[in-house]
């Protein structure tokens, strides 16, 4: 078929055949392609989604878990918004001397004798454990200064320490019924809320206590963005122990046993092909029991 | 076939035959699929790793709601979204304590579940 001197090469219809196979190829490999890059960017969005709910769902119930009801931890309970008394400290008196306390120091290892989860400032509510009768209740007293001592052993009662240590001094401002060996723990207003930011978008956000305007302060985004509260972004819902809901938890004989948190966030694409050609946002939902220990 | 084998390499190049062509695109079109494939997984993974958390919030969210209720001994069953099923029950144990069991169930084929045990106080 090849003489020498024919040059070889495609013929016309080779060529056209060719061409047209490369472009059904590549048709199909652009699609996949399309596809998968869709299929990547809604499974991120997807799992973004779920993690600014269990971004919401972690956070919330740290502070909610030391909350006592019966003591009046509960400051304003709504269904979009939630404001507690933290406890930031907790420590065992080790000695106490007119208005002030000494606490017990905060060591490494299992015999502490403090833990803090901030700096105990003026401004803070210390509460002291009654134990002077069977009811045990807490005794409120806001703290005026705070200072540091070095001591050497603490009061009897008090923990068994040898050596000198570093010590938290609390002044409070009304003398206290506690002796050493009692147990302190020191709070701070915290509320949480479902609140619009400035690009419109709702977000939870956390509002801390200023210690030294004794306010709290402007409200800063934990997690989010989550649905608007028409839609059930965020809801706070109470109930006692029997499941029935409670309608004024801050009552501290209302008998509040569980909070329950629930956040519903939107994924920022349509799910066109996690959801099978699905035009819409797909919407995702979380929620967390919180059981409160401290009641009564 | 090759019958100028001194000037095969300098002049003639043979090009790709449309079986061979045939051939090549299969081949690509079969590594495509597999890639599909793939997909399938990382979709049925995903929805497996969601059912997952779906089940431990509601064992927690359970054992939460049990713990905050009275020490009488209670037991129930619930069905979730996608195949999930919960057992739960509250037993009273000596020395003032009760004890929470949950199990979940969740998936089809292949089926996943756990059990969560748990003793409080009364």
């Amino acid at each position: 078929m090849l003489t020498p001197r024919s040059r070889p090469g495609f013929t016309l219809a080779e060529l056209l055949i060719a061409l047209a196979a490369a472009a059904v190829l590549l048709a199909v490999i652009a699609s996949i392609a399309l596809r998968q890059q869709r299929l990547f960017a809604e499974l991120a969005d997807d799992a973004a989604t779920t993690g600014r709910l269990r971004e919401a769902i972690a956070m919330l119930p740290i502070d909610l878990r030391a909350v006592s009801p019966a003591s009046g931890d509960i400051r304003e309970a709504r269904d979009t918004s939630l404001e507690i008394r933290a406890t930031i400290a907790s420590a065992i008196v080790c000695d106490t001397g007119g208005h002030t306390l000494t606490l017990g120091p905060a060591l490494s290892g299992t015999d502490t004798f403090a833990a803090f989860l901030a700096t105990v400032a003026a401004g803070d509510t210390a509460w002291v454990l009654d134990t002077r009768d069977a009811a045990e209740g807490w005794i409120p007293r806001r703290v005026t200064s705070v200072s540091s001592t070095t001591a050497a052993r603490c009061a009897n009662g008090g923990p068994v320490l040898s050596g000198p240590f570093t010590a938290i001094v609390v002044a409070l401002d009304t003398l206290l019924p506690g002796r050493a060996g009692t147990v302190v723990r020191v709070t701070r207003p915290v509320r949480y809320s479902l609140y619009r930011s400035s690009d419109g978008s709702w977000q939870l956000g956390a509002r801390d206590w200023n210690t030294t305007s004794l306010r709290l302060n402007t409200i800063q985004p934990v997690a989010g963005p989550f649905l608007p509260p028409s839609a059930g972004g965020l809801v706070f819902s109470y109930f006692d122990s029997n499941g029935a809901a409670v309608t004024n938890p801050v009552d501290p004989r209302a008998g509040l046993a569980l909070v329950r948190v629930s956040a519903r966030a939107q994924a920022n694409r349509a799910a066109r092909v996690l959801g099978a050609a699905s035009t819409e946002r797909r919407a995702d939902s979380l929620d967390v029991a919180v059981f409160l220990h401290n009641r009564r | 076939m090759n019958d100028q084998p001194a000037r095969a390499g300098a002049r003639f190049r043979r090009g790709f035959s449309i079986v061979e062509l045939v051939v090549a695109m299969m081949l690509v079109a079969i590594g495509l699929l597999s890639l599909v494939g793939a997909n399938t997984v990382l979709v049925r993974r995903r929805n497996e790793a969601r059912q997952r958390l779906t089940a431990v919030m509601a064992t927690a969210n359970r054992v939460a709601q049990l713990s905050s209720g009275p020490c009488v001994a209670v037991s129930g069953a619930a069905d979730g979204s996608s195949g999930m099923a919960e057992t739960w029950s509250v037993r009273s144990e000596p020395n003032a304590t009760r004890e929470i069991v949950d199990s979940v169930h969740f998936g089809a084929r292949p089926a996943h579940g756990f059990v969560v045990r748990t003793r409080l106080p009364c």
